[in-house]
């Protein structure tokens, strides 16, 4: 086997021509063999125009058949050129660690096997969330769940936190095998939600602007609302807090102590300090 | 410039405001029908003319590894 292999995870960003970084882009040019998934079809012809040999990851995708048996192809297939002793390049939508399951396979492969792999990060629809629709998460806090995810195990929400839901446009699918779910399955999301939100609580459904020709989707819903909404592949929903920050008096006043104990002891030193 | 996307890189990397985008649109050396699409910031007819995809499948991370049942 030819350890000079070496594989290289870039982000694009979002946007066409807005989000990638310069660093990423010297991977793109330079690789020997470069693989891209992205979401939006031109941006793809972007990447054929810079490197017209890339190989798209789309064929690995099949309706009906597991997801995970196309990312397990998708990281092969990466993996299948490195050993050959290329440096490989694979071009991610967004940012490559971020709801991207292929991307940290495919290096923790490379890496175990002894070859060179790094993640280059790009800007993700997390951060074009932020910036458009005026969210700073360290705020009020802010919890980001795979919507299927949510519903699989038992996790608890915090209210007075922000809410990101992702890949919401499938919630509920346990085959993996589908690209959506139907309004039956996102009521029972609706329901999960409603142990913890108003039915009239907003959500905003959010998808991040892929083209400088077009305008991120910022539409405001209610949960109600949710289970017959038109909510696709790339669509996030965004639910604000629904109740207050709520003081930890315990924590406060244990802190209360602490910081009295600390002056005393520094008062001490101090006293110490002068009688020598 | 000759290709409509090398434009959109352009007009993403630069932020051009519509009298910019317009007339950068104007000196584009491409298909009047490609030049209609950007001047509609018609992304699905841009991307028909270019050839892309019609649909493109996207979702790489899976809720969990060990459900992946029918």
């Amino acid at each position: 086997m030819n350890q000079s292999g070496s594989l290289a995870c870039v982000g694009l960003g979002m946007m066409l021509g807005a989000h990638v970084s310069p660093r990423s882009r010297t991977h793109i040019e330079r690789a020997d063999v470069v693989f891209v998934l992205v979401s939006d079809p031109l941006v793809e012809l972007w990447v054929q125009e810079m490197r017209p040999d890339a190989r798209s990851l789309q064929p690995y995708y099949q309706e009906g058949r597991s997801r995970l048996d196309s990312y397990n192809e998708m990281v092969e297939a990466m993996l299948v050129e490195i050993h050959a002793g290329r440096q490989v390049c694979g071009v991610f939508y967004g940012h490559p660690g971020v709801f991207a399951l292929v991307p940290h396979k495919a290096i923790a492969r490379a890496r175990a096997e002894g070859f060179t792999a790094h993640m280059e990060p790009g800007i993700s629809a997390e951060d074009c969330l932020y910036a458009d629709l005026g969210i700073d998460p360290g705020k009020f806090g802010c919890q980001h769940y795979e919507a299927s995810q949510l519903m699989f195990y038992e996790r608890r929400i915090d209210p007075s936190a922000y809410l990101v839901l992702w890949q919401v446009g499938m919630a509920g699918d346990r085959s993996l095998a589908r690209f959506s779910t139907g309004p039956a399955y996102r009521q029972l999301l609706v329901e999960l939600l409603a142990q913890d939100y108003p039915m009239s609580h907003p959500v905003i459904a959010y998808e991040a602007a892929t083209l400088p020709i077009t305008a991120p989707r910022m539409d405001e819903l209610r949960l109600s609302e949710l289970a017959t909404a038109d909510l696709r592949l790339q669509t996030t929903l965004v639910f604000p807090p629904a109740a207050p920050l709520k003081r930890n008096q315990r924590m406060l006043d244990r802190l209360a102590v602490l910081d009295r104990t600390e002056s005393n002891r520094a008062e001490s030193n101090k006293t110490i300090v002068d009688v020598q | 410039m000759t290709s409509a996307i090398g434009f959109l890189e352009q007009a993403g990397r630069n932020g051009l405001s519509p009298a910019q985008y317009a007339a950068g649109v104007s000196l584009l050396d491409i298909d009047a029908r490609q030049r209609q699409a950007l001047l509609n910031r018609d992304a699905a007819t841009l991307n028909e003319l270019l050839g892309g995809r019609r649909r493109l499948l996207f979702a790489i991370l899976a809720p969990d590894e060990d459900v992946g049942q029918g």
